[in-house]
């Protein structure tokens, strides 16, 4: 299967692209022009991969945790695509792909993972690999992140958490097993979101107000 | 040729198709104003959230509406600024992946600049320069001497508040609700307009505007006025200090540039004494007066489709990778 894949949850964008043979997976320093750079990201990837988007069977976007509107602007750009090409969209959340990437590393049985958020506290889910279904994501305080065993922190190191860094090749796989059904129709695609774990900080201070 | 026009600065997601910069196919507005009025204002955050929910499906029942395809589209039109900087970003990256599926110009638009050519959108014409330029809106309050595409010259600008700003946080002061403008004329519509003596911020101070002297005005009056205070006097006078100030600053333009075209543009145009005060100073300067329709002066993807068609040889050749831009003066070059 030929894709095309972007995260855009932090200041570098990662991009991949992959096909029977394999992957290849580049890391762009956008930091906050990722918006300018996106078609040139795109096109460079497809002709590094000597493909055409044409040839593309699936695109693939992350959905997040990270900077919503670098999120945002991947999932607009990419939705947009697959409707206007007829091609599925699936959307792929950090959390699954490093959970993949554990299971890549023979890990099994009970883990939870944590992820940094910017208001001090940190994503949480737990799962039992290698079935790779979580629990919700909730925030736990960050202090709290390794008071428990098989912590992995995404991206993140904290006493007590071992570090994880989600990786290419887990990435071609959880892809290639087609455990995320893609996204066909309009209204599918319409539900590749990224993931609003937290209410906007407007509808916090709304909540708390009211 | 049709242009495909995409407008998310604010709060209105907006999609349109325009042929030939004159006739308007399809013009559709997806508004958030019911999700942001328990705010008291737009939310940048939930803009962002909803634009991205929205814009597709609006894309989708434009082009039913226009009757047409992708494959008829000649060129995309889309505001890169100024506005808040997530929506623009959902407008932007939409209208980037569809000029590099369709292989079409991508033409960055400035959203202030196309308010202007919603007038002569409204009247089916194309804009025909010289021209002096009102805008007015939530966030913005210019005097501007147009001599061609992308060519203005600033006259005047506000200190502080913009027009609709005003409207705003007076209307929130008093609880009439959000937005300010439409529950302000409302509430003043048979109102005495001489009844409160509000000041006429600047008035012989030259080209600048200022409207929080205004906001402060009106406090002043509710605070001393108590239960005697008349809402409808209220809002009456607030406009006609409004629209009197905006006069004074467009007479002297006239006097001075001897531009024989008026057009008014922005939200706040919709305003009705403000629009009557223009008709009777371009009345009595023998001067064309431009009025978007209502439809047009709110934020909407006809003007930035319309826009974009007259202004397409102004944009760079490298489109793709403009970025949206917070503040971007008209005029201005375009933000990498």
């Amino acid at each position: 299967m030929k894709y095309l894949f972007i995260d855009a949850s932090e200041n570098s964008t990662f991009a991949q692209t992959g096909n029977a043979a394999g992957f290849r997976s580049q890391v762009f320093a956008t930091d906050r022009n990722f918006a300018a750079r996106i078609t040139n990201i795109c096109d460079e990837m497809l002709q590094n991969a000597d493909m055409t988007f044409a040839d593309l069977d699936l695109l693939a976007v992350c959905t997040g945790p990270g900077s919503l509107t670098g999120l945002r602007v991947a999932a607009a750009f990419l939705r947009t695509a697959a409707m206007l090409a007829n091609k599925p969209l699936v959307g792929i959340s950090i959390f699954d792909w490093s959970l993949q990437t554990l299971v890549e590393k023979n890990i099994s049985g009970r883990v939870r993972l944590v992820m940094p958020t910017l208001i001090d506290k940190a994503f949480s889910i737990n799962a039992d690999l290698p079935d790779l279904n979580h629990s919700q994501p909730e925030l736990i305080e960050r202090t709290t992140a390794g008071a428990m065993p098989y912590t992995y922190g995404i991206r993140f190191s904290y006493p007590g958490v071992t570090s994880l860094q989600p990786e290419p090749a887990a990435l071609h796989k959880l892809i290639n097993l087609g455990c995320h059904s893609p996204a066909r129709s309009l209204p599918e695609i319409l539900n590749v979101l990224p993931l609003y774990v937290i209410p906007s900080q407007a509808e916090r201070k709304f909540k708390e107000a009211s | 040729m049709i242009t495909l026009g995409i407008e998310s600065s604010c709060d209105d997601t907006s999609v349109a198709l325009v042929r030939d910069g004159v006739e308007v196919l399809a013009s559709l507005v997806s508004s958030q104003i019911e999700i942001h009025r328990r705010f008291g204002g737009v939310v940048p955050e939930v803009a962002s959230r909803k634009h991205l929910e929205a814009i597709l499906p609006l894309l989708n029942e434009a082009m039913t509406a226009a009757r047409c395809e992708f494959k008829d589209i000649g060129q995309i039109a889309v505001t890169a600024g100024p506005g808040l900087l997530g929506p623009l970003l959902i407008g932007l990256s939409t209208a980037k992946a569809l000029a590099w599926q369709l292989k079409v110009p991508l033409i960055p638009v400035n959203h202030i600049e196309a308010h202007l050519t919603a007038s002569f959108l409204a009247a089916g014409r194309k804009p025909e320069f010289p021209y002096l330029g009102l805008i007015v809106s939530g966030g913005n309050s210019n005097l501007v001497y147009v001599t061609g595409p992308r060519q203005f010259k600033c006259l005047a600008q506000t200190l502080d508040d913009a027009p609709g700003e005003l409207f705003d946080k007076v209307a929130r002061h008093l609880n009439l609700g959000y937005p300010g403008g439409p529950v302000i004329q409302k509430t003043g519509e048979g109102g005495d307009p001489k009844r409160y003596r509000l000041p006429r911020p600047m008035a012989g101070k030259g080209y600048v505007f200022s409207f929080s002297g205004l906001k402060t005005a009106v406090m002043r009056i509710v605070e001393q006025e108590g239960d005697r205070l008349n809402m409808r006097d209220l809002c009456a006078s607030l406009q006609q200090a409004v629209a009197e100030s905006f006069a004074e600053k467009v007479e002297m333009a006239l006097n001075e540039t001897r531009a024989r075209k008026l057009v008014m543009a922005g939200g706040v145009a919709a305003n009705r004494p403000l629009r009557e005060k223009m008709q009777q100073l371009a009345d009595a300067h023998k001067a064309e007066l431009l009025l978007p329709t209502i439809h047009l002066c709110t934020d909407n993807a006809a003007m930035i489709a319309a826009h974009g068609y007259f202004t397409a040889d102004a944009a760079p050749a490298n489109s793709l990778e403009v970025n949206a831009v917070a503040s971007w003066e008209m005029g201005g070059p375009h933000n990498f």
